[in-house]
């Protein structure tokens, strides 16, 4: 997976990765088959409506841009189903990880450490979000300013939320231990 | 105003070619994250699926810029 752009600390284990929901992969294939469709539909009603009969060496000139089209589309859902998927929290028994790929070749590395997390959210909005069990998650950060950290239509944020919640105890007992010894 | 043909077939080979480049730019880069984030047997399917397609929507292309 896409873990080798940053490196591990010593003794740190991934606990689990989030990405998106598969909901929201269909929605990128769907609107890909829409914008396919589309030109057909509006060639289809500029002939039947507007009584435009296309010559053939103009009805050849139109399925030329349109295979242009359909390349161009199919190459743009792919990427936008790749950049998807590079984006991820990556939580360990020390830190989340953030991976933003804003691009192809623009890739933002976040991490929180568990001391610095005050509060974590879990949040689903609306009727989709409710029966598909996605949403959002939220953390909090510690510092001058409080910051939000938040990744979006995740699949079962409240199971994540729990995940995190139960990485910050650990880390808390792991730290006092560490005091005390 | 008629439609020159030879300018036509020109200009639909210079889309085919630019083409055809755009998919091996763009297979070179697909191809380098399906290697980060797929397996190689999963990766080297995902780049025959894109490849297999964009060659026939090429192919087809080429058919309809030779017959213009």
């Amino acid at each position: 997976m896409n873990t080798h752009i940053f490196k591990l600390q010593d003794d740190e284990n991934i606990v689990t990765k989030v990405g998106y929901h598969w909901v929201m992969y269909v929605g990128s294939i769907v609107n890909g088959i829409f914008l396919a469709v589309l030109p057909i539909i509006i060639f289809i009603i500029a002939e039947q409506y507007m009584f435009l009969t296309p010559t053939p060496i103009v009805l050849k000139t139109i399925l030329l841009l349109y295979l242009l089209w359909l390349i161009a589309l199919w190459t743009a859902t792919l990427a936008q189903l790749t950049i998807m998927a590079l984006n991820q929290w990556v939580i360990t028994d020390r830190r989340i990880v953030s991976i933003d790929q804003t691009g192809f070749f623009d890739t933002l590395i976040a991490s929180w450490q568990y001391n610095n997390i005050i509060e974590v959210s879990a949040e689903k909005k609306g009727l989709f979000q409710t029966m598909l069990n996605y949403g959002h998650i939220e953390i909090q950060t510690a510092g001058m300013a409080d910051e939000y950290e938040q990744m979006s239509n995740v699949a079962d944020p409240e199971t994540i939320r729990s995940l995190i919640i139960r990485q910050l105890d650990d880390y808390s007992i792991r730290r006092d231990e560490i005091k005390l010894s | 105003m008629p439609i020159d043909a030879s300018f036509l077939k020109v200009l639909a080979g210079v889309a085919c070619l630019g083409s055809f480049l755009f998919t091996l730019i763009a297979v070179a880069v697909l191809s380098y994250h399906w290697m980060r984030l797929l397996s190689i047997p999963k990766a080297l399917l995902a780049i025959a699926i894109y490849l297999g397609v964009s060659g026939f929507l090429l192919l087809i292309m080429l058919t309809i810029t030779l017959s213009l």
